[in-house]
């Protein structure tokens, strides 16, 4: 017989109300993808498990559910692990190579975007969502972004990101129509970067 | 100690309750637990499969509504139910006594209290029922051809 845990950490709850929250989530997330390179706030009320921000969270809790595979870089917390796991029903994976989301909290350490599925040609769709978790956003100075959703171009700094990462950057958007798409997520703000747009120092 | 097929046990008993008699117990307790939900009670449906025919074969019998909920006791357990229906007070009252039962300083006492009492009335409606339904049984006789002649 087996026994169940009784001495595991209280579970903490997800949105306060489902319906409005993740609707209010999916709206930035869109908003987010539409105009790479621009801040847009995603504030949330609610309790969350470190070291997940309630961007990081909210953006979980709206995108992922039981048909998306997520990969993680964090193995010891397993409380990040139960809560997505009981929130979204999301199987959580040991290899990025199967995943359909990315989850990484050390920006500073970012494993090979090629890791990741690219979609293939017929399907460019079926490729992964990452979702990076850095320190903050400075707009207007930095590397200039271009593409589709900017009007001419847009300068942001991404603090606490490896340089690392703008080099696996410039193969994933040569990848186009194949490649995966990034999410930046800070305490309060979210930055997305589709693999449309092309970075340059 | 509790094990898992005990838990099972008043979870099955819990939610196959009547929630006007989870009410009652609830409304009885001298010591109400402060709780959140962990999971607010939510409706959804799932396919019941069963052996419907006499081959013994599985069969999707159909889709029914189960609303499930977990709660956190504070400074406690925490509890889960999934109950047949659409009743959310219901859902949330089982959870609340699963998590009141895995705590070792109350489980006797409400396996006595709640338990014990739910499944007496379980069991009674259910004989209750064979008795209604035996009383409608139709016994044939078969006459036998030239009997006596």
């Amino acid at each position: 017989m087996t026994k169940f845990n009784i001495h595991k950490l209280p579970l903490l709850p997800g949105f306060a109300d489902t319906v409005l929250d993740s609707q209010y989530t999916f709206r930035q997330v869109l908003d987010a993808m539409s105009h790479p390179a621009r801040l847009i706030p995603l504030k949330i009320k609610m309790e969350v498990p470190f070291p997940l921000y309630h961007t990081t969270a909210a953006i979980c809790l709206t995108l992922l559910d039981y048909e998306t595979p997520l990969w993680m870089d964090l193995k010891e917390k397993e409380e990040v692990a139960d809560w997505l796991r009981f929130h979204c029903a999301c199987p959580i994976i040991a290899s990025p190579a199967s995943a359909r989301f990315g989850l990484i909290f050390n920006a500073k350490d970012i494993p090979s975007l090629s890791q990741f599925p690219a979609g293939e040609d017929e399907f460019p769709e079926q490729s992964a969502t990452l979702i990076i978790q850095v320190k903050g956003f400075t707009p207007e100075i930095g590397r200039s972004f271009r593409g589709p959703g900017i009007k001419t171009a847009e300068h942001l700094t991404i603090r606490g990101l490896s340089d690392e990462f703008w080099k696996f950057w410039e193969f994933n958007h040569h990848r186009y129509p194949l490649g995966v798409d990034v999410l930046f997520t800070s305490e309060s703000t979210i930055v997305g970067l589709p693999r449309t747009i092309e970075v340059k120092e | 100690m509790i094990d898992q097929s005990t838990r099972q046990e008043w979870m099955g008993i819990l939610a196959k309750a009547q929630v006007e008699e989870l009410e009652e117990i609830w409304n009885l307790l001298r010591v109400k637990p402060t709780y959140y939900f962990v999971r607010p009670p939510e409706t959804g449906l799932i396919m019941i499969r069963g052996r419907a025919g006499g081959t013994g074969l599985l069969f999707n019998l159909g889709e029914v509504t189960v609303t499930r909920c977990t709660i956190q006791v504070k400074d406690g357990f925490q509890g889960t139910a999934y109950v047949l229906g659409r009743n959310h007070r219901h859902a949330e009252l089982a959870a609340v006594f699963d998590a009141l039962l895995q705590d070792s300083a109350q489980h006797l006492f409400l396996w006595e209290f709640v338990i014990q009492p739910i499944r007496k009335k379980m069991q009674m409606r259910k004989t209750m029922l064979a008795k209604k339904t035996a009383s409608t049984k139709v016994e044939f006789f078969t006459m036998v051809r030239g009997d006596g002649v």
